[in-house]
């Protein structure tokens, strides 16, 4: 009896992590809306029918905005019944309910299961890496092999002890798709301002302003910086590899350089956040 | 001792009062003489007005003055003008008379020597009311003057009369000699204003202790040695367009002009027709300023005194209602409210967008007075506020809110308002207290503030000597350009101001500014400096065509 991880596409897991940890994600979908009705509406499965180059080259283009679905009960059931062979366990990890009703299909899917028991689905609070950094804990737990129940436990312990913070461009995607929950009051801002935002219980949250992103980039540094000793550090980006190499050398030293994780934005985060988000998970050691 | 004079050995309740009224008149009269010392080459921080409006809440105490006890109405005064105080003299002004009451506590009434010690307590309170006394200021002034009252006490022979004369001579010679204590002063060659202030104070107890008419007294004057005297009809314009908007109703101003205006049976007529009045003005020609739900019957009533024109009536409700709405929108009451003293609707609508809780109205001459920063502190809801002044005239107003206050109340020392902008971006809602007011007080530390103004008097200013009408460009106050209009002094004073690579410029244009002109130094300076953002905002402050911030 093995105990099994899946996730939702929002946790931007590197391919290769959930290759090394045999993680089942199952996608989110992506929306383009055709903008007349002759144009057929597209859903795209986030990940395997489009990748973050293809999603933020159409980002670009001047059409209306994305939108995002969570995925079908369907699309979970069949993942649960499959991972459920041979009397195996799962460990269902997944964004913010707050955020996306991603956990909503994962608990109707895990009703219709023949023993629903044999699934356990969590609801993180988070988003993006810091759920992969959850993600993770019980992927390593699970392969040390812990049973559902301690697996759990791990994750639960990485979801209190991670946190998320990151700049956007602009208000504008986080407003418009309906995610901005307390960063609304940033809002309405006549100067140019770099958000830096985290995800607090469960929902957005501003955390602080800055003037410009340069100055952003040094900021998410040193709240990084300031949540020593740090057992686990993601920097996440969506269309700018070139800060990610000055946040490395920023941070060089935080965690060895082989525990780094650089994650790549994908399309749905990339939707509700625009295309120059930046941003870093990091765990605290206990 | 005049031969043929009466001598005074008590002073009284009645006195004081009759003291304190005559002082308030004075100041009135000779309110545009004070102001036009004012040092600085802009007319933003007016001394003679700020020590009337301070006065004046002293003697329009609406309860009614105790005239039995000469302690409770001192205490009375000082607690008015601690509330009603504006700008640093009204504050200075308001501390005096805190420390003279507290000479004057428990005196049913007082001889001499009490009240040159009283005197003496009331310089002491001044000087320990300002962190970093400086002489050649109408502290000076004060302390000279209660120094001579106490000398001239050591006589056993001297009535009170003789005291306050002394010390009204020893305050006119203290402000003769204050250019010479303070070089700002005599590089501008002009007596301090605050100091003659108080010597135009002090004639007016004076003359109520002789019961003259403080009308017919004429006060001897230092004037500034180009002899350049404001325009009492400026002043008056200047006065109609301060208001203090944060009431129900309407803000209704006008003039009326006529024969024989009686200003105090004026004031007391408006003033039932509704709050915040200020009537202004001499028997020709009064201005009127009131909040009021029906300004029409006060404008019929005024028409039946004279002829009225300069109308203006706005809307407070509406922009209650905004201010209201704005407000709502934020559910949660934070850990600590944020009060910021802004001027120009440009510079106020910014500082909501940033979500400051409570915007202060700094009028054109009017400094908020201690009452308005408390009751925005109490706006906010919150258990602990912080107040960004964002003004060097505002600053000693809000030390002494926050002073009244007691705990939870804190102050940031913004002097400019490109401070305040960035105090209020560091300011973290979710951040404990502590901890948003150490990032708040972090960021003024990495601000230069750049602004462009016109010398409204021959002066001179950091070594160069300035012509009225020339426009100059100062960065953090001291003088970096005057060649030019705004648009060339703005540009030169950037390109000389302290750049760092990945800074942002940010441009506000004034209420006398076009914004076409205003855009294209935005877009030049992006030309110029290609690793800068630079934003370009409407701040609709006046006196400035431009202010900037370089961060």
């Amino acid at each position: 009896m093995a105990v099994r991880i899946v996730t939702d596409s929002t946790a931007d897991l590197p391919p290769e992590l959930v290759e090394k940890w045999g993680i089942t994600v199952v996608p989110l979908y992506v929306n383009f809306h055709g903008r007349n009705a002759s144009v057929a509406l597209e859903s795209l499965r986030d990940g395997p029918d489009i990748g973050a180059d293809a999603f933020y080259q159409r980002l670009a283009a001047p059409s209306t905005l994305p939108t995002t679905s969570q995925p079908t009960v369907n699309d979970f059931l069949q993942q649960y019944r499959a991972l459920c062979q041979d009397d195996d366990r799962v460990i269902s990890v997944h964004i913010s309910s707050k955020l996306s009703g991603t956990v909503s299909s994962a608990l109707q899917a895990r009703g219709q299961m023949e023993d629903p028991k044999k699934v356990e689905v969590v609801d993180s609070g988070l988003a993006s890496m810091a759920l992969g950094l959850a993600v993770l804990a019980g992927a390593r737990a699970a392969a040390a092999g812990l049973d559902s129940e301690d697996v759990v436990q791990a994750v639960r312990e990485a979801c209190t002890q991670t946190q998320v913070f990151f700049m956007v461009d602009t208000l504008e995607y986080l407003q418009k798709g309906g995610r901005i929950g307390k960063a609304q009051a940033l809002l309405g801002s006549l100067l140019s301002i770099r958000p830096i935002l985290t995800v607090r219980d469960g929902e957005v949250h501003p955390l602080e302003r800055v003037r410009t992103r340069a100055k952003a980039l040094q900021r998410l540094a040193s709240l990084v910086e300031e949540r020593s000793p740090v057992s686990e550090l993601c920097l996440m980006h969506g269309t700018t590899p070139e800060d990610i190499t000055r946040l490395t050398e920023r941070l060089a030293g935080v965690v060895p350089a082989e525990d780094l994780i650089v994650s790549r934005i994908g399309p749905v985060i990339g939707a509700h956040c625009g295309p120059g988000l930046l941003g870093v998970a990091v765990r605290h050691s206990a | 001792m005049v031969s043929g004079e009466a001598k005074v050995e008590r002073f009284d309740a009645l006195r004081l009062l009759r003291g304190l009224e005559a002082a308030t008149l004075c100041l009135e009269r000779y309110r545009d003489h004070i102001n036009a010392l004012n040092i600085f080459p802009v007319p933003d921080g007016d001394t003679g007005t700020n020590m009337l409006l301070t006065m004046r809440a002293v003697v329009e105490t609406p309860a009614g003055a105790p005239t039995d006890s000469l302690s409770a109405l001192a205490a009375l005064a000082a607690r008015q003008a601690v509330l009603g105080s504006r700008g640093n003299s009204g504050v200075i002004l308001s501390q005096f008379l805190t420390g003279f009451a507290r000479g004057l506590d428990g005196c049913e009434d007082c001889d001499s020597t009490v009240l040159a010690a009283a005197l003496s307590q009331g310089a002491t309170a001044a000087y320990a009311g300002v962190s970093q006394p400086l002489e050649g200021t109408m502290l000076t002034v004060m302390r000279d003057l209660s120094g001579a009252a106490a000398a001239r006490a050591s006589n056993p022979d001297a009535d009170v009369i003789a005291v306050l004369r002394s010390a009204v001579q020893a305050a006119h010679e203290s402000l003769r000699k204050t250019p010479s204590l303070l070089p700002v002063l005599r590089d501008a060659g002009v007596v301090d204003s605050g100091g003659q202030g108080v010597v135009v104070f002090m004639e007016g107890l004076l003359c109520a202790l002789l019961v003259q008419d403080p009308h017919a007294l004429e006060v001897e004057l230092c004037l500034p040695n180009d002899g350049l005297a404001m325009s009492a009809a400026t002043v008056s314009q200047r006065f109609l367009d301060s208001t203090a908007q944060e009431e129900y109703g309407f803000c209704t101003q006008f003039l009326v002009e006529a024969d024989g205006l009686d200003l105090s049976a004026l004031r007391t007529q408006v003033s039932q027709m509704g709050s915040s009045a200020v009537v202004v003005g001499d028997a020709s020609l009064a201005k009127v300023h009131l909040h009021t739900f029906e300004p029409q019957t006060v404008l019929q009533f005024a028409a039946t005194l004279g002829v009225t024109s300069q109308v203006r009536i706005d809307d407070i409700d509406q922009q209650h209602q905004d201010f209201r709405a704005l407000h709502q929108q934020r559910q949660d009451i934070p850990a600590l409210g944020v009060v910021a003293v802004t001027w120009g609707e440009g510079f106020a609508a910014l500082f909501q967008g940033l979500g400051c809780h409570s915007v202060v109205p700094c009028g054109r001459t009017m400094n908020p007075s201690t009452q308005q920063l408390l009751d925005a502190v109490r706006g906010t809801g919150a258990p602990r506020s912080v107040i960004l002044p964002n003004n060097p005239n505002v600053v000693l107003t809000a030390r002494q809110a926050v002073s009244l206050s007691g705990q939870g109340v804190h102050f940031i020392p913004t002097t400019t308002i490109p401070q305040g902008v960035a105090a209020l971006l560091a300011y973290s809602p979710d951040a404990a207290p502590e901890e948003a007011l150490r990032a708040m007080e972090r960021a003024i530390q990495d601000v230069t503030t750049v602004e462009v103004t016109t010398a409204v008097r021959d002066t001179r200013l950091s070594g160069v000597d300035l012509s009225r009408g020339q426009v100059i460009g100062l960065v953090d106050g001291k003088l970096a350009g005057a060649n030019g209009g705004p648009f060339d002094v703005l540009m030169d004073t950037i390109r000389k101001a302290p750049l760092e690579p990945g800074g942002v410029i940010t441009i506000y244009w004034g209420g006398d500014t076009q914004e076409a002109e205003a855009q294209d130094a935005g877009e030049q300076l992006r030309t110029a400096f290609s690793e800068q953002q630079v934003d370009v905002v409407y701040g609709g402050q006046p006196f400035y065509h431009y202010l900037a911030s370089i961060e």
